[in-house]
């Protein structure tokens, strides 16, 4: 992938509808999953889905889920505190607005809470073969490559393991998965959808069913579903990289 | 433009090569929505200034429909910009009872407007029907002007089809020269086509287009009563106005300042040149945001960015829609234009510009 030496990634994120009905249709559905989400990946913890998470809490929140963790046997740890970010974070900076919060289901979890966060092992190695020159590996995952000769990709991708719509929190597994059909991401991010709403799940199933699109250049992706677009931070790309996607 | 643009209908009778919401009225079929004339009047309290009526083709709505647009306006300044197709008596009657000025595309006379075809589907309109239709609304603008006394300005949108070579050029200034003394419309602005897909062949070539806008601002400096754009505005910002048009201030695609768009049913927009994949979508509610600036200006010009431009805050890497690829995170295709005209004006001015140190001290 050809990249802009010194271009940052940014922590950029705008949301624009389509239509003034897919607003009154979706945007209710949006701000729910936004919320949701959340309370998904503690409950993840809590159900034994996984050892640990790790999530950016404000100090009212933090002080809303300590008591809460405390109440249901979890174990939480302060790791560092940050300053507030714009949308999707590619990055954290050393700040007071945000701590970020580790929540286990076994003490020695929180030791290393990066390394305890239950992503399956193939998607572990992925991310660690791109992380940190590409923030944003969306492109690797759908076509497994670095290769500039490319531009355009189509995939068929399982909803479950489909990180192009996650910047919304729309998404099942908690971390970009190593490829559209990952077995194992589609495991968890099933076991996870069991714990969202289901009239929200029901929400992002349909979402996903939707063909949608992931176009990165210049440290901004847009993504494109009918009904809306994102604008947000991504790989600084010197070339422009699109990854057409339909669901099954 | 400021103030609220309506966009009632979108869609149009004409089928223009490289008409900006060609794509959308491809996407819609160009069958519009119906339109829903108080849920756009409840928007008139959003933005003060002039209220302009647009489209699609505003020349399609019944003139009862217009009139009750207008009335609600209760005394703003009003403008009407239109392919001048449709500009029949009872519109231009109306436009003379609301002193609407109106706005004209036109590219030029008899073949050089053929990139105004007079269909809605391109391949379906003859040469020879987009002459007839052409040869009306000329006498469509000279009746506005001659007849009813109205405010009549002129869009001209270059391509190769009207100023591919100097002869097609000059013929299109001796045209604006004539109207400008003979119907004595003085307010032109000169646009460059920018299309990615069917029509891209009509594009000015970069090299072309700085050759075609210096000799524009040649024809402008020539004749102190022809108030043609964007020369004159180039001046402006030259020399401290403030900057236009509105693609050389830093537009945000998503948030347009410069239009702040009313569609039918009363939801609001953007200008539609920045809906290059055909979806006219709503306004970002995140307020004006300047994320293409930030790449351009973080990208060095030799590798494609605007990095060191000595034109950079007269410009800001233009307009998004007319961006490399059709990709607002690119610069203006026609970058090279912008930078030629600029030095060509500033050649032109420096002898009369102010001694701003001096005048300082």
């Amino acid at each position: 992938m050809n990249l802009y030496r010194g271009m940052a990634a940014r922590n950029a994120h705008r949301l624009v509808w389509s239509s003034e009905k897919d607003k009154q249709k979706w945007q209710p559905v949006y701000n729910a999953i936004n919320a949701e989400w959340p309370e998904v990946e503690r409950m993840s913890v809590l159900a034994g889905l996984r050892p640990c998470t790790l999530q950016p809490l404000n100090k009212g929140q933090y002080l809303q889920v300590l008591p809460w963790a405390m109440q249901n046997g979890l174990f939480v740890r302060a790791v560092r505190t940050v300053k507030s970010w714009a949308g999707a974070a590619n990055y954290y900076e050393d700040g007071d607005d945000f701590v970020i919060t580790a929540i286990a289901n076994r003490r020695d979890a929180l030791e290393h809470p990066e390394d305890n966060l239950g992503y399956p092992p193939c998607c572990q190695r992925f991310f660690a073969a791109h992380w940190p020159v590409i923030n944003d590996p969306v492109w690797q995952w759908a076509t497994q490559t670095n290769d500039n000769g490319q531009h355009e990709a189509t995939v068929v991708a399982s909803p479950y393991s489909d990180p192009t719509l996650r910047y919304a929190n729309i998404r099942f597994s908690p971390h970009i998965s190593c490829h559209p059909q990952c077995a194992a991401s589609i495991a968890l991010g099933s076991a996870m959808g069991e714990l969202m709403s289901p009239e929200l799940r029901s929400a992002r199933l349909e979402l996903f069913n939707m063909a949608h699109s992931w176009d990165a250049y210049k440290s901004l992706a847009i993504v494109k579903l009918p009904p809306l677009r994102m604008i947000v931070g991504s790989v600084p790309a010197a070339e422009r990289y699109l990854v057409n996607v339909t669901c099954s | 433009m400021s103030g609220l643009t309506l966009k009632p209908i979108l869609g149009c009778n004409m089928g223009c090569v490289g008409c900006y919401e060609g794509d959308i009225f491809r996407a819609n079929g160009n069958k519009p929505s119906p339109y829903d004339i108080d849920a756009m009047v409840a928007r008139y309290g959003d933005k003060d200034g002039a209220i302009t009526l647009h489209g699609g083709e505003i020349g399609l709505m019944p003139t009862s429909d217009m009139r009750r647009l207008m009335e609600a306006a209760a005394g703003r300044s009003l403008n009407m910009q239109t392919n001048g197709s449709l500009l029949r008596d009872s519109v231009l009657k109306l436009c003379q009872e609301f002193r609407v000025h109106i706005g004209v595309s036109l590219n030029g006379p008899d073949v050089l407007n053929r990139d105004r075809r007079a269909a809605p589907h391109q391949r379906m309109a003859s040469d020879e029907a987009t002459d007839k239709l052409t040869a009306r609304i000329f006498a469509n603008v000279e009746k506005a002007r001659l007849k009813y006394d109205l405010g009549v300005s002129i869009i001209t949108v270059l391509s190769n089809t009207n100023a591919g070579d100097n002869s097609k050029l000059d013929r299109c200034i001796e045209w604006a020269a004539d109207w400008g003394k003979r119907l004595d419309i003085k307010w032109w602005r000169w646009n460059t086509l920018h299309e990615e897909g069917e029509g891209s062949e009509v594009e000015l070539s970069p090299s072309r287009a700085a050759e075609v806008y210096c000799r524009l601002v040649d024809a402008t400096f020539a004749d102190a009563n022809r108030l043609w754009n964007p020369f004159r505005e180039f001046v402006g910002n030259l020399t401290g106005a403030n900057l236009q048009p509105c693609w050389m201030g830093p537009c945000d695609p998503y948030n347009t300042e410069a239009v702040y768009a009313v569609f039918g049913d009363g939801s609001i927009g953007n200008c539609l040149r920045t809906a290059k994949d055909g979806v006219p979508y709503l306004r970002s509610e995140d307020g004006i945001q300047h994320f293409r600036q930030e790449i351009l200006q973080s990208i060095k010009f030799e590798e494609g960015g605007c990095g060191g431009c000595k034109w950079w805050k007269y410009c800001h890497g233009a307009c998004p829609a007319e961006a490399v690829d059709g990709d607002w995170r690119n610069k203006s295709k026609f970058c090279q234009m912008y930078i030629d005209t600029y030095e060509r004006i500033s050649e032109r001015i420096r002898g009369v510009q102010p001694d701003w140190k001096r005048t300082e001290r």
